[in-house]
Protein backbone atom coordinates (compact mmCIF):
# COMPACT_ATOMS: atom_id res chain seq x y z
CA UNK A 1 0.00 0.00 0.00
CA UNK A 2 1.04 2.67 -1.00
CA UNK A 3 1.04 6.36 1.35
CA UNK A 4 -1.60 7.39 -1.75
CA UNK A 5 -3.58 4.17 -0.78
CA UNK A 6 -4.16 6.34 2.63
CA UNK A 7 -8.00 8.00 1.87
CA UNK A 8 -7.76 10.83 3.83
CA UNK A 9 -3.96 11.50 2.08
CA UNK A 10 -5.23 11.04 -1.11
CA UNK A 11 -8.27 13.57 -0.52
CA UNK A 12 -6.28 16.02 1.03
CA UNK A 13 -3.42 15.84 -2.43
CA UNK A 14 -6.23 15.94 -4.82
CA UNK A 15 -7.49 19.07 -3.00
CA UNK A 16 -4.55 20.64 -3.04
CA UNK A 17 -4.28 20.01 -6.62
CA UNK A 18 -7.27 21.64 -6.92
CA UNK A 19 -5.90 24.33 -5.15
CA UNK A 20 -2.71 24.56 -7.15
CA UNK A 21 -5.22 24.74 -10.24
CA UNK A 22 -7.16 27.42 -9.30
CA UNK A 23 -4.26 29.31 -8.11
CA UNK A 24 -3.00 29.46 -11.51
CA UNK A 25 -6.36 30.28 -13.05
CA UNK A 26 -6.62 33.10 -10.45
CA UNK A 27 -2.85 34.51 -11.52
CA UNK A 28 -4.37 34.38 -15.17
CA UNK A 29 -7.57 36.90 -14.55
CA UNK A 30 -5.12 38.74 -11.91
CA UNK A 31 -2.71 39.50 -14.93
CA UNK A 32 -5.68 39.84 -17.37
CA UNK A 33 -7.40 42.49 -15.14
CA UNK A 34 -7.38 45.14 -18.20
CA UNK A 35 -7.31 43.27 -20.91
CA UNK A 36 -10.10 43.92 -23.65
CA UNK A 37 -12.76 41.64 -23.46
CA UNK A 38 -11.56 39.44 -21.20
CA UNK A 39 -13.82 37.02 -19.27
CA UNK A 40 -13.21 35.89 -15.74
CA UNK A 41 -12.61 32.41 -14.88
CA UNK A 42 -12.79 29.79 -12.40
CA UNK A 43 -13.37 26.56 -11.42
CA UNK A 44 -16.22 24.69 -10.16
CA UNK A 45 -15.84 23.91 -6.55
CA UNK A 46 -14.24 21.04 -4.85
CA UNK A 47 -16.50 18.43 -4.14
CA UNK A 48 -15.33 15.22 -2.08
CA UNK A 49 -18.43 13.24 -3.61
CA UNK A 50 -17.29 14.13 -7.56
CA UNK A 51 -14.28 12.98 -6.88
CA UNK A 52 -14.79 9.73 -5.28
CA UNK A 53 -17.37 9.27 -7.86
CA UNK A 54 -14.74 10.46 -10.69
CA UNK A 55 -12.37 8.15 -9.43
CA UNK A 56 -13.21 4.83 -10.98
CA UNK A 57 -10.73 1.95 -9.37
CA UNK A 58 -8.95 0.60 -11.97
CA UNK A 59 -6.58 -1.98 -11.26
CA UNK A 60 -3.25 -2.99 -13.14
CA UNK A 61 -3.54 -6.05 -15.10
CA UNK A 62 -0.74 -8.01 -14.03
CA UNK A 63 1.51 -11.28 -15.09
CA UNK A 64 3.24 -12.13 -12.13
CA UNK A 65 2.65 -11.27 -8.06
CA UNK A 66 5.82 -9.22 -8.08
CA UNK A 67 4.25 -7.04 -9.95
CA UNK A 68 3.04 -3.56 -8.51
CA UNK A 69 -1.05 -3.59 -9.37
CA UNK A 70 -1.95 -0.61 -7.19
CA UNK A 71 -4.52 1.68 -8.72
CA UNK A 72 -3.15 4.48 -10.29
CA UNK A 73 -4.10 7.60 -8.78
CA UNK A 74 -6.68 9.34 -10.93
CA UNK A 75 -6.33 13.13 -10.47
CA UNK A 76 -9.88 14.81 -10.25
CA UNK A 77 -8.98 17.20 -13.39
CA UNK A 78 -10.86 20.40 -12.38
CA UNK A 79 -13.41 21.37 -13.97
CA UNK A 80 -14.19 24.89 -15.16
CA UNK A 81 -17.33 26.53 -14.05
CA UNK A 82 -19.31 28.20 -16.93
CA UNK A 83 -21.58 30.45 -15.08
CA UNK A 84 -19.90 32.17 -12.81
CA UNK A 85 -21.93 35.16 -11.72
CA UNK A 86 -20.40 38.47 -13.19
CA UNK A 87 -19.53 41.38 -10.72
CA UNK A 88 -18.50 44.07 -13.21
CA UNK A 89 -17.61 44.39 -16.54
CA UNK A 90 -15.28 47.92 -17.58
CA UNK A 91 -16.66 49.17 -20.89
CA UNK A 92 -14.11 47.52 -22.80
CA UNK A 93 -15.70 43.90 -21.87
CA UNK A 94 -13.37 43.17 -19.05
CA UNK A 95 -14.68 41.23 -16.45
CA UNK A 96 -12.04 40.67 -13.68
CA UNK A 97 -12.82 42.40 -10.45
CA UNK A 98 -9.28 42.93 -8.60
CA UNK A 99 -10.75 42.98 -5.02
CA UNK A 100 -12.57 39.89 -5.76
CA UNK A 101 -9.67 37.91 -7.18
CA UNK A 102 -7.59 39.02 -4.75
CA UNK A 103 -10.10 37.89 -2.33
CA UNK A 104 -10.21 34.44 -4.01
CA UNK A 105 -6.60 34.05 -4.05
CA UNK A 106 -6.24 34.78 -0.40
CA UNK A 107 -8.82 32.22 -0.01
CA UNK A 108 -7.26 29.09 -1.49
CA UNK A 109 -3.55 30.17 0.15
CA UNK A 110 -5.60 29.73 3.56
CA UNK A 111 -6.98 26.24 1.79
CA UNK A 112 -3.60 25.69 1.04
CA UNK A 113 -2.33 26.21 4.38
CA UNK A 114 -4.93 24.14 6.20
CA UNK A 115 -4.30 21.08 3.66
CA UNK A 116 -0.69 20.79 4.29
CA UNK A 117 -0.97 20.77 7.84
CA UNK A 118 -3.92 18.90 7.96
CA UNK A 119 -1.35 16.45 5.75
CA UNK A 120 1.36 17.00 8.30
CA UNK A 121 -0.80 16.49 11.15
CA UNK A 122 -1.93 13.14 9.50
CA UNK A 123 1.14 11.88 8.76
CA UNK A 124 2.66 12.76 12.72
CA UNK A 125 0.13 10.56 13.89
CA UNK A 126 1.10 7.83 11.55
CA UNK A 127 4.30 8.12 13.36
CA UNK A 128 2.97 7.83 16.20
CA UNK A 129 1.26 4.77 15.94
CA UNK A 130 4.42 3.15 14.09
CA UNK A 131 5.89 4.20 17.48
CA UNK A 132 8.48 6.65 16.37
CA UNK A 133 7.07 9.43 18.74
CA UNK A 134 5.73 11.97 16.11
CA UNK A 135 3.50 13.20 18.86
CA UNK A 136 5.64 16.50 19.44
CA UNK A 137 4.68 17.95 15.60
CA UNK B 1 -3.37 23.61 -17.41
CA UNK B 2 -1.64 21.59 -15.01
CA UNK B 3 -1.05 23.88 -12.45
CA UNK B 4 2.48 23.68 -11.93
CA UNK B 5 3.65 26.97 -9.75
CA UNK B 6 6.14 27.95 -12.29
CA UNK B 7 3.81 28.13 -14.82
CA UNK B 8 1.35 30.23 -12.43
CA UNK B 9 4.18 32.30 -11.49
CA UNK B 10 5.06 33.03 -15.30
CA UNK B 11 1.46 34.05 -15.71
CA UNK B 12 1.75 36.88 -13.00
CA UNK B 13 5.06 37.99 -14.37
CA UNK B 14 3.82 38.49 -17.72
CA UNK B 15 1.24 40.65 -15.92
CA UNK B 16 4.09 42.28 -14.13
CA UNK B 17 5.93 43.12 -17.53
CA UNK B 18 2.50 44.28 -19.14
CA UNK B 19 2.14 46.47 -16.41
CA UNK B 20 5.49 47.89 -16.60
CA UNK B 21 5.16 48.62 -19.90
CA UNK B 22 2.08 50.98 -19.65
CA UNK B 23 3.52 52.65 -17.17
CA UNK B 24 6.32 53.30 -19.25
CA UNK B 25 4.09 54.68 -21.68
CA UNK B 26 1.93 56.93 -18.88
CA UNK B 27 5.38 58.24 -18.63
CA UNK B 28 6.21 59.59 -22.03
CA UNK B 29 2.89 60.75 -22.16
CA UNK B 30 3.55 62.42 -19.12
CA UNK B 31 7.13 63.91 -19.71
CA UNK B 32 5.73 65.04 -23.11
CA UNK B 33 2.50 66.72 -21.98
CA UNK B 34 3.81 70.13 -23.02
CA UNK B 35 5.71 68.83 -25.96
CA UNK B 36 4.64 71.39 -28.67
CA UNK B 37 6.08 71.22 -32.23
CA UNK B 38 9.52 72.71 -33.30
CA UNK B 39 7.35 74.94 -36.37
CA UNK B 40 4.10 76.48 -36.71
CA UNK B 41 3.37 74.40 -39.39
CA UNK B 42 4.19 70.81 -37.00
CA UNK B 43 2.12 68.95 -34.96
CA UNK B 44 2.79 68.52 -31.26
CA UNK B 45 3.52 65.23 -29.59
CA UNK B 46 0.36 62.90 -29.86
CA UNK B 47 -0.55 60.95 -26.78
CA UNK B 48 -0.30 57.16 -26.54
CA UNK B 49 -2.10 54.52 -25.46
CA UNK B 50 -1.53 50.68 -24.85
CA UNK B 51 -3.87 47.52 -25.12
CA UNK B 52 -3.65 44.32 -23.80
CA UNK B 53 -4.39 41.23 -25.49
CA UNK B 54 -3.17 37.55 -25.14
CA UNK B 55 -0.27 34.78 -26.62
CA UNK B 56 -0.09 31.45 -26.17
CA UNK B 57 3.06 30.71 -24.38
CA UNK B 58 4.73 27.29 -26.16
CA UNK B 59 6.50 26.15 -23.53
CA UNK B 60 4.25 26.29 -20.89
CA UNK B 61 0.60 25.81 -23.03
CA UNK B 62 -0.73 28.74 -21.54
CA UNK B 63 -2.19 32.15 -22.62
CA UNK B 64 -0.09 35.07 -21.13
CA UNK B 65 -0.51 38.38 -21.20
CA UNK B 66 0.99 41.08 -23.57
CA UNK B 67 0.84 44.49 -24.72
CA UNK B 68 -0.90 44.04 -28.21
CA UNK B 69 -0.32 47.16 -29.32
CA UNK B 70 0.92 51.02 -28.79
CA UNK B 71 -1.83 52.85 -30.24
CA UNK B 72 -1.99 57.06 -30.73
CA UNK B 73 -4.68 58.78 -29.37
CA UNK B 74 -6.55 60.37 -32.41
CA UNK B 75 -8.50 62.97 -30.26
CA UNK B 76 -7.81 67.07 -30.62
CA UNK B 77 -5.07 68.68 -29.89
CA UNK B 78 -5.76 71.45 -27.53
CA UNK B 79 -5.23 74.85 -28.75
CA UNK B 80 -4.16 78.04 -26.17
CA UNK B 81 -3.30 81.42 -27.32
CA UNK B 82 -0.10 82.24 -27.23
CA UNK B 83 0.91 85.24 -29.65
CA UNK B 84 4.60 85.14 -28.50
CA UNK B 85 5.35 81.48 -28.73
CA UNK B 86 8.04 80.41 -31.55
CA UNK B 87 5.81 77.70 -32.91
CA UNK B 88 2.49 79.92 -33.03
CA UNK B 89 0.22 80.03 -36.05
CA UNK B 90 -0.41 83.27 -37.89
CA UNK B 91 -3.68 84.32 -35.34
CA UNK B 92 -1.55 83.41 -32.23
CA UNK B 93 -2.27 79.84 -31.06
CA UNK B 94 -0.42 76.70 -30.39
CA UNK B 95 -1.38 73.43 -30.89
CA UNK B 96 -0.51 71.37 -27.55
CA UNK B 97 -0.27 67.63 -27.40
CA UNK B 98 -3.54 65.97 -26.27
CA UNK B 99 -2.23 64.90 -22.89
CA UNK B 100 -4.41 65.74 -20.00
CA UNK B 101 -2.14 64.98 -16.77
CA UNK B 102 -5.27 63.89 -14.73
CA UNK B 103 -6.22 61.24 -17.16
CA UNK B 104 -2.73 60.06 -16.76
CA UNK B 105 -2.35 60.53 -13.36
CA UNK B 106 -5.83 58.19 -12.79
CA UNK B 107 -4.14 55.77 -15.53
CA UNK B 108 -0.57 55.03 -13.51
CA UNK B 109 -2.53 55.01 -10.18
CA UNK B 110 -5.15 51.96 -12.19
CA UNK B 111 -1.31 50.12 -13.51
CA UNK B 112 0.23 50.45 -10.18
CA UNK B 113 -2.93 49.41 -8.98
CA UNK B 114 -2.74 46.25 -11.15
CA UNK B 115 1.00 45.55 -10.82
CA UNK B 116 0.42 45.08 -7.12
CA UNK B 117 -2.48 42.33 -7.63
CA UNK B 118 -0.19 40.52 -9.91
CA UNK B 119 2.75 40.93 -6.95
CA UNK B 120 0.28 39.92 -4.74
CA UNK B 121 -0.53 36.78 -6.26
CA UNK B 122 3.11 35.80 -6.86
CA UNK B 123 3.37 36.34 -3.02
CA UNK B 124 0.60 33.77 -2.65
CA UNK B 125 2.22 31.14 -4.75
CA UNK B 126 5.50 31.64 -3.11
CA UNK B 127 3.77 31.19 0.31
CA UNK B 128 2.06 28.01 -1.05
CA UNK B 129 5.06 26.48 -2.93
CA UNK B 130 7.12 27.12 0.75
CA UNK B 131 4.24 25.21 2.71
CA UNK B 132 4.50 22.00 -0.16
CA UNK B 133 8.36 22.39 0.83
CA UNK B 134 8.08 22.31 4.45
CA UNK B 135 6.32 18.86 4.20
CA UNK B 136 9.37 17.58 3.53
CA UNK B 137 10.53 18.51 7.28
CA UNK B 138 7.49 16.75 8.77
Amino acid sequence: MSMSGLTLLSQIEKKVDWLAARSQILSKNVANADTPGYRTQDLKPFSLTRTLQGAPALALASTSSGHITDSPRVSQVPVLDDNLPITETSPDGNQVSIEDQMTKVADTGMEYQTMTNLYRKQLSMLKTAIGRGGASA
Amino acid sequence: MDGSFSTTQKISYAGLAAQAARMRVIAENIANADSTAPTPDGLPYRRQVVTFGQQLDETSGTDLVKVKDIKQDGSEFPRKYMPGHPSADADGYVLYPNVNSLVETMDMRAAQRSYEANLNVIENERMMAARSIDLLRA
